[in-house]
Formats: C-alpha cells, sequence, structure tokens
C-alpha cells in the first residue's frame, strides 16, 4: 500500500483553517464585531454537516478519518456550538474582548482537536495538541483588559504546557529510538512480535501520560489550572474545562488502545496512586474555596480524576466509559458555566459563592438551573454524572480494583461538599439581591439543551453509551483482526 | 570517531542543563531561553538518530519541531512584554496575585 494523499478527508479542518485566516485577514477593516460571531457560527454548523459526510479514509498514514474520530468530532462541534453561543452573550456585556480573534482562535483550537482526534501517529499526535493549546493562550490573555492579573494565570498555563511538550517529545524520541517508528498501530504490532524490554516502553509512555497530565490537570501538575481557570473569560474557562480536556482523554484512550495494547494492564497498575490523589486533592482543595470558578477548577480536576479510572481497568468497555464520563462532563460544564455567564454579565460579584445568598427567591428559574447542573457535578442519581459515575465504578469493580472502587466513592462523598454548598447558600441563607436581566436566546438555547440533555442521560444513557463503545469496538478490530 | 552514544549523552546533558535553567531561575526571558536549550537538545538526539539508523522520518520531526519551537517563543516572548507592561516586573517570584 502506497501513500495516499486523498484531500477529501482532511477537508473539514482545511474549511476551518480557511475562514479562520479570513476572519483574521478581515478584522481591522469592519465595524461591527458581531459579525465573526456569524461566520463562526455557520462554519461550526457546516463543520457539522462535513463531520457526517467526509469520507473515510486515510491522508497517509498520519491521519486517518474513521467511525470513531467523526463520532468524537460531532460531540466536539456540539460543545463549541454551544460556547459560541455563550461566548457571544458574553461579549455583549464585555466588548472589550468582542474582535474577530476571539472566534478565530477559538476556531484555530478546534482544528488542533480534530487533528489530534483523527491522528494515527504521535507526532501528529503532538502537533495537534501545540495547535489546541496555543490559541487557548492568547484567549486566556485577553481578559487583562478587564483584569491585570489574568495574565499570570495565562503566563503560568504557558509554562506548564510548554513543559508538558517537551515531555511528549522525550517520550517521542525514547520510542524513535527504541522501536524505530512513531505510527501507533507499528507500536503495537513491534510490541506484540518483538520482545523488546517493555520497561523502556513503559517508561516512554509515562513521558507522554506527564504530557496529557497537564492538559487533563492529574495531580503532579494541576497547580495551574485553578490559576488559570479564574482569569480567563469564562466562556473561554469551560471551553478549556470541556473540550480540551475530552479531546485530550480521548486521545490518551486511544493512544493506550492502539500504540500500547500490550501494556494496558501494566498502565492501569501505573495510574493508581496518580488517579486516586487527583480525586483526593481535587475534591479536597475544592471545599474552602470561595470564588465558583476556582471551585470548578478544583472540581474539574476531580472530574479528570474520575474519567481516568475507566482507564485503570483495562479493558475496552472501560476505556469507552471514561470518554462517555468526559462527554457528561462536557455536557455540565457547558450548561454550569453558561448559567455563571449570565450571572457574571448581570452582576459579576455573583461569582463569589457567600454572594450568592438568598438568589433563589428572587430569581427561580436560575437557581432552578444551578441546582440541576450541581447535583449532576455530585453525582446525585436522576442526573447524567450519577450514571456516568456509576459506569466507571462498575467497571473498575469488574477488573477487581474493588479497593480502588471504595477509596474514589469515598473521595466522591468528600467531594459531594462544595457542590451542595452553592446550593445550601442559594436556597437557604437569606439576604436580598435584585438586579435587572433579561433573558436573550443566546443564554436559552445552551442552558435549556445542555439541561435537558443532563435529566435524559440520567434516565436513559443506552444510546450514547452503545454509541461510544462501538466506537471503541471498531477500533480494536480493525487493528488486530484487519480484513 | 563519533557514536551514537556522544550524541545522546550530549542531548541529555543539554536537557538536564535546560531543565535546571528552567526551575531554578526567576528571570521569565532566562526561563524562556532555557525552554529553546531543552528543545535543541532534543533537535540533537532526533537528527543523530535519524543519521545513525539512516531513516528519515528523524529529520522530519526535527522540522516540525524547529517550527513549534518558533511559534512557542513567539507566544512566550509577547507575555512576556505583555507582562513587563502591565505588571512591570520580568521575575516570576514577584507576580504572585492567586493563592490557593
Amino acid at each position: 500500500m502506497g501513500i495516499t494523499l486523498n484531500f477529501s478527508v482532511i477537508f473539514t479542518e482545511i474549511i476551518f483553517i480557511l475562514i479562520s485566516s479570513l476572519i483574521f485577514l478581515t478584522d481591522k477593516f469592519i465595524k461591527n464585531k458581531n459579525y465573526s460571531f456569524y461566520i463562526a457560527f455557520i462554519t461550526l454548523i457546516v463543520g457539522i454537516f462535513l463531520a457526517l459526510f467526509t469520507p473515510f479514509g486515510n491522508f497517509t498514514y498520519a491521519y486517518q478519518n474513521d467511525f470513531s474520530s467523526s463520532i468524537l468530532k460531532l460531540f466536539v462541534l456540539f460543545g463549541a456550538i454551544l460556547i459560541t453561543l455563550i461566548s457571544y452573550n458574553y461579549l455583549q456585556h464585555f466588548k472589550a474582548l468582542n474582535y474577530g480573534e476571539y472566534y478565530g482562535l477559538i476556531l484555530f483550537s478546534l482544528v488542533g482537536s480534530f487533528i489530534m482526534l483523527s491522528a494515527m501517529d504521535l507526532l501528529t499526535i503532538y502537533l495537534g495538541l501545540e495547535l489546541m493549546s496555543f490559541p487557548v493562550y492568547f484567549l486566556i490573555a485577553l481578559n487583562y483588559a478587564y483584569n491585570k492579573t489574568s495574565l499570570e494565570g495565562s503566563l503560568k498555563y504557558f509554562l506548564m504546557g510548554s513543559l508538558g511538550s517537551l515531555f511528549i517529545l522525550i517520550g517521542l524520541g525514547l520510542v524513535y529510538y527504541f522501536i524505530g517508528t512513531f505510527t501507533l498501530p507499528e507500536i503495537s504490532h513491534k510490541l506484540i512480535e518483538e520482545s523488546i524490554n517493555n520497561k523502556i516502553l513503559l517508561l516512554a509512555f509515562i513521558f507522554f501520560l506527564g504530557g496529557f497530565s497537564i492538559k487533563l490537570s492529574f495531580v503532579p501538575f494541576h497547580m495551574w489550572a485553578p490559576d488559570a481557570y479564574e482569569s480567563a473569560p469564562v466562556p473561554i474557562t469551560s471551553f478549556i474545562a470541556s473540550i480540551m480536556k475530552f479531546t485530550a482523554m480521548a486521545t490518551l484512550v486511544k493512544i493506550i488502545l492502539i500504540g500500547f495494547n500490550p501494556l494496558k494492564v501494566q498502565i492501569g497498575e501505573l495510574l493508581i496512586p496518580i488517579i486516586l490523589l487527583t480525586i483526593l486533592i481535587g475534591n479536597i482543595m475544592a471545599i474552602k474555596q470561595d470564588n465558583i470558578i476556582r471551585m470548578l477548577a478544583y472540581s474539574s480536576i476531580a472530574h479528570a480524576g474520575y474519567a481516568g479510572l475507566g482507564l485503570i481497568s483495562g479493558n475496552y468497555a472501560g476505556y469507552s466509559f471514561s470518554i462517555f464520563y468526559m462527554l457528561v462532563y462536557l455536557i455540565m460544564t457547558i450548561g454550569i458555566f453558561s448559567v455563571l455567564v449570565f450571572l457574571a454579565n448581570y452582576k459579576k460579584d455573583l461569582l463569589n459563592i457567600p454572594n450568592m445568598a438568598g438568589l433563589s427567591k428572587n430569581y427561580p428559574f436560575i437557581s432552578f438551573l444551578i441546582l440541576i447542573f450541581m447535583f449532576s457535578l455530585a453525582g446525585v442519581p436522576p442526573t447524567a454524572g450519577f450514571m456516568a459515575k456509576f459506569y466507571v465504578f462498575l467497571f473498575l469493580i469488574k477488573a477487581k480494583y474493588i479497593w480502588v472502587a471504595l477509596l474514589a466513592i469515598l473521595f466522591s462523598v468528600i467531594g459531594a461538599y462544595p457542590y451542595l454548598r452553592v446550593l445550601k447558600v442559594i436556597y437557604m441563607d437569606e439576604k436580598d439581591i435584585s438586579f435587572e436581566y433579561k433573558y436573550g436566546i443566546t443564554f436559552l438555547i445552551p442552558v435549556c439543551l445542555t439541561a435537558f440533555l443532563v435529566i435524559i442521560l440520567g434516565v436513559y444513557p443506552q444510546v450514547l453509551t452503545n454509541i461510544i463503545y462501538k466506537t471503541i469496538y471498531l477500533y480494536v478490530n480493525l487493528f488486530f483482526y484487519p480484513q | 570517531m563519533l557514536g551514537l552514544t556522544h550524541y545522546t549523552t550530549l542531548s541529555i546533558v543539554l536537557f538536564l542543563i535546560g531543565l535546571f535553567g528552567f526551575i531554578l531561575r526567576r528571570n521569565l526571558i532566562v526561563m524562556l531561553v532555557s525552554l529553546e536549550i531543552m528543545l535543541n537538545a532534543i533537535i540533537i538526539l532526533f537528527a543523530s538518530i535519524s543519521h545513525f539508523t539512516k531513516d528519515i522520518s528523524g529529520y522530519i520531526i526535527v522540522f516540525f519541531i524547529i517550527a513549534m519551537a518558533a511559534a512557542e517563543t513567539a507566544i512566550g516572548l509577547s507575555l512576556v512584554v505583555l507582562i513587563y507592561k502591565k505588571l512591570k516586573t520580568v521575575y516570576s517570584d514577584e507576580i504572585t496575585n492567586f493563592k490557593g
């Protein structure tokens, strides 16, 4: 089989890059800055159709568009559409951010996540990771117009991110030194066929894990998360927490599944202390935070840990449920952050938890939405957060890691406190607050859609879990039983 | 005659120099320079592997890494310039607005 240059496979990415470059070029000449929102929104809608109708195939060995990557791209695009809607809502009140570059950088970052989702070798995954994270440094730093200290958050994220990319490069170097190739299926086949020293490959994987754990904010590298989250504009915070983490987790699953498949049991054992510490530290540090965005940052550390529990279990269904967990987390995060965007628009100091007291008296709809999302984040039964946690723990117990599951459940009991505290302040404390507001359509669509999905997935998650399981199953079939 | 091990040793030593500089120094510009040193160490590693195994893909990685290093430096320098303009410092231990 020769190298194929099939440009129809990368058509989505080409369109996205062209349109975001167009936004960068024309932004100087257009007075009404809302045009770039419409361009970005239409591009994302077109992107959904492109992701549905692009033919499956390879663009050289590096890039493969298949069932799994298309499905994951659809999820990412869904999240991105909701984020552009809440960004529009936010930028109407924070005019200094309202430039075309804002949406252009989001589109560039999405191209990076697409490249990561359908990359087939480690170099392309590295390049996609960089393309995904570079625009976000700028997007965080953009907020200096309102908050000078946001530069510090951006700088911390930048330094940690570049250290992470170095880790990935060292891992790549080790793989290239000892195996001589860096295509994922070939690594797996070489590992099965030849008796290469597995310890070295495990070391290489640890370096990869270091790089990815900076994006996923696993424990030794979690310190940037609260600062960067607090300093970013609120919609960008939801972008970092939802889409980037979803992409990083899906790609990590792909690396383990295709590249390091023979080592998956050792990798699971290796991950146990990291994941447990991540859950514990995320939950404990969330308790004492007063700023709700900082609290959600620590909770996002903990949630990445819960999703990582699926990787410990070391079987394919467990992997699919760790992607499912990240998907549910994407939906919940976008929901709660769109409510926070609403609060930040009309009264900025409501982002401090003690100031929220008595919100339920005058604003029952907003309070009810916060209730739904907080219950889902805490994992209370009729919501999607419960089902996601349930499946992850189920497959952990099936893989005979009962003590890990018990500890994780214990930590998640600790983790329920910060969410329930917000609800207690909103519903039980007495105080009068009132502010002028109006519900725009860009607020109602994301909020209602995500709240609906959170309830529906909590009652009937079967459809989505089946789809995600099938994508994983197809991958395994494709690489170990080729036609 | 220089072998692969010599180049690997050089790359490891360079990388460690960069890593210590990155961790110990407090000046943001020097931290960026240390990042560049580490990236160059990795470039030497890939180029030498590629030279000694007669496999071309290492050289391709080198070009990608050079492009990425340029982008990373551009971002880092623009951030440092902004920080110097707004916060009037380039030392990382003087930028402490966030706690806990």
